[in-house]
């Protein structure tokens, strides 16, 4: 099978050589992926192509010709590239993502090198599908399964995520005048308890959130397309490129972070223990509930779940459920008898993505409308932490005032 | 009074509710408060106060149920009773007649140290406006016990009666946007429902509490006091 394709760019062939070349030093990567960095000197003209496809489309409605871009299925670039392009690395996923065929845009260093982000939902306008620093371009974790140390909960798998991306372009493809709400299964008994904070972003021309296609959404919502472009004849597969990625990551930018409208396994493990396959809810239990292998099926009772599983699981990186559907069925022991459940001691730690006792993690506040504000990363400083506190340590955590004191 | 000005003076009341008296900010609850919260959130889904006119929209709807739709308010707890978490629950239906409004609310806190039984306990009341015009137990507005809320037995009450009493509420309180008054009066005193009544002015339905008629006398009178007293600029 050929390999897929990453290009890596940077203005300064130094960095992006170096990225190049710890990313070939994984061994999944290296089996997997064509890694290469830009040629120098050649980006600019590259992203200069791509403008001039958004000249076209805006003069004739769509474009011609063919793109280095379009056979990539990564592109990695840097967010600061002022010595080849005056375009942020921001401005460059919007024209890759537009006016391209590409895969998967990941931007790097907006937020530093090694950034944690307190918040859980920033880069929700960004057009990259994941933001992340330099430095941690080469986490395993962010490629294999298993992982140890740092590894931010919110990120993907890019394997698996390069998948279901394209899986769901295909599937909107065929579905781009569907309501983007009943696609996902919000129906009655969920759509009330979605924020207008976060309903928002589908909001497109005059028409309500619940009304909105697919179409509907790349053609009109502020939330998509520049003004400008929003008036061109967009061919079906690049429209359902732009609304594929566009609201994936809405779902894992916007509305899992709250975890109150879905809800992941090891946040939901948290609240109602009973879920879970083995008893007690001990910290070794629990862990196997901090997957991204959805197949795995691995930790809960997904048995019991499974009528209130989120039914479009290629748009998200790992298992959810319906929370107020969750929250209401009687069959969940905390929620027939929510005064006799006993309280798991162990918390989840966003930036390590495992459970630590309570003592060994530390609060912060994330930045969503929601009653589960309140989470928690590593302590460094804790003995169950030692082995990777110099990691955590190394780490930018932004911003800092979300840290409880 | 028709029914849209008493649904327009209700809603108007709930919806400064929600945007005053919601807990908007969980973080500054306190360590023994946020775990309840969460707990309460769990079993009691949130309605935000942003989102609240979904629930009551500007045209008057039929019933309103809030446990039916499980979206429940989470109030800041009062002052005086701080260990408590109030969680509100409306229904209503300004199509009927007579008009029916019923607020449900419960307190909760935790039991520290508990050897038997669940660490937490609650009290909760109903509020409501006369049932009948005609003959009956509950033919005035009134304020009785309960034992459930949402769906669910309160914790750490086994037997309350759930009927009478049925204390009679204030006559000047005698309508839905009194009922609501009320509640907020009983939780944060004459001085929390004061802005509530204020933003109701203007409103032919708007309830005026004694409770607070000493406070908008004192504030009419400051003001004309401030107004006539004040000194000419750069004369000390």
């Amino acid at each position: 099978m050929a390999k897929k394709k990453i290009l890596v760019c940077d203005d300064q062939l130094e960095a992006s050589e170096e990225w190049t070349a710890r990313l070939k030093a994984i061994p999944l990567v290296a089996k997997s992926f064509e890694v290469k960095s830009c040629e120098p000197g050649t980006l600019q003209a590259q992203v200069e192509s791509l403008a001039d496809r958004r000249k076209q489309v805006r003069s004739e409605g769509c474009w011609s010709g063919d793109h280095h871009f379009d056979d990539l299925d990564i592109l990695v670039v840097d967010y600061d590239l002022q010595d080849e392009d005056p375009r942020s690395g921001r401005e460059i996923a919007y024209l890759a993502r537009c006016f391209s065929r590409c895969g998967l845009i990941v931007t790097l260093n907006e937020s530093g090198r090694n950034p944690f982000d307190l918040t859980l939902v920033s880069g929700l306008e960004s057009f990259a599908d994941l933001n992340i620093g330099s430095e941690q371009l080469s986490n395993r974790g962010l490629w294999q399964e298993s992982w140890k140390g740092f590894r931010p909960w919110a990120w993907p798998l890019i394997p698996a995520a390069l998948k279901a991306f394209n899986k769901r372009a295909k599937a909107v493809q065929a579905d781009l005048d569907k309501k983007v709400l009943d696609y996902f299964h919000f129906t009655a008994d969920v759509l009330p308890h979605i924020p207008r904070a976060v309903l928002q972003f589908l909001a497109a021309g005059k028409k309500k959130p619940e009304d909105v296609t697919f179409r509907d959404f790349v053609a009109d919502s502020p939330s998509c397309l520049q003004a400008k472009d929003r008036h061109a004849e967009w061919p079906d597969d690049v429209l359902a490129r732009i609304a594929a990625a566009r609201l994936g990551h809405w779902l894992e930018r916007s509305v899992l972070p709250g975890q109150n409208i879905l809800v992941d396994a090891p946040h939901l493990a948290a609240r109602f223990a009973s879920l879970l396959e083995k008893q007690p809810p001990r910290a070794a239990t629990l862990n196997t509930t901090a997957t991204l292998d959805i197949a795995s099926k691995s930790g809960l009772r997904y048995r019991q779940l499974r009528l209130h599983q989120f039914v479009s699981q290629d748009w998200i990186s790992r298992a959810c459920w319906y929370w107020p559907k969750v929250a209401d069925d009687k069959s969940v022991a905390e929620v027939a008898d929510p005064w006799s459940a006993a309280s798991v001691d162990q918390v989840f730690c966003e930036d390590v993505s495992r459970f630590l006792p309570a003592g060994a993690a530390r609060e912060f506040v994330a930045e969503v409308d929601s009653s589960f504000s309140r989470r928690f990363v590593a302590n460094p400083n804790a003995k169950e932490v030692r082995k990777f506190a110099e990691e955590l340590r190394a780490v930018a955590y932004n911003p800092i005032v979300r840290l409880s004191l | 009074m028709s029914a849209t000005i008493n649904y327009q003076a209700f809603r108007a009341a709930v919806l400064q509710t929600g945007s005053r008296y919601t807990i908007r900010r969980p973080e500054d609850l306190g360590d023994t408060l946020i775990p309840l919260h969460e707990r309460l959130a769990t079993t009691f889904p949130v309605v935000y106060s942003a989102d609240l006119d979904r629930l009551f929209p500007s045209t008057m709807p039929g019933c309103i149920d809030m446990t039916g739709s499980n979206q429940f308010l989470h109030l800041r707890p009062s002052v005086k009773e701080a260990r408590f978490l109030p969680v509100l629950s409306i229904r209503c239906n300004f199509a009927q007649d007579p008009v029916e409004c019923r607020l449900r609310i419960a307190l909760f806190t935790v039991v520290e140290n508990v050897s038997e039984g669940v660490p937490f306990a609650a009290i909760g009341f109903r509020i409501e406006l006369a049932e009948s015009d005609g003959i009956g137990w509950h033919n005035y507005s009134h304020l009785q016990l309960i034992d459930k809320f949402g769906n669910h037995q309160l914790p750490g009450i086994r037997q309350v009666p759930t009927t009478q009493p049925a204390f009679p509420l204030d006559a000047d309180l005698a309508s839905p946007a009194g009922l609501m008054l009320c509640l907020l009066l009983s939780l944060y005193g004459p001085a929390g429902v004061l802005p509530v009544e204020k933003r109701l002015q203007g409103n032919p339905a708007a309830p005026k509490l004694r409770a607070t008629a000493p406070l908008r006398q004192a504030s009419a009178t400051s003001g004309t006091r401030s107004r006539t007293t004040r000194r000419p600029r750069g004369r000390r």
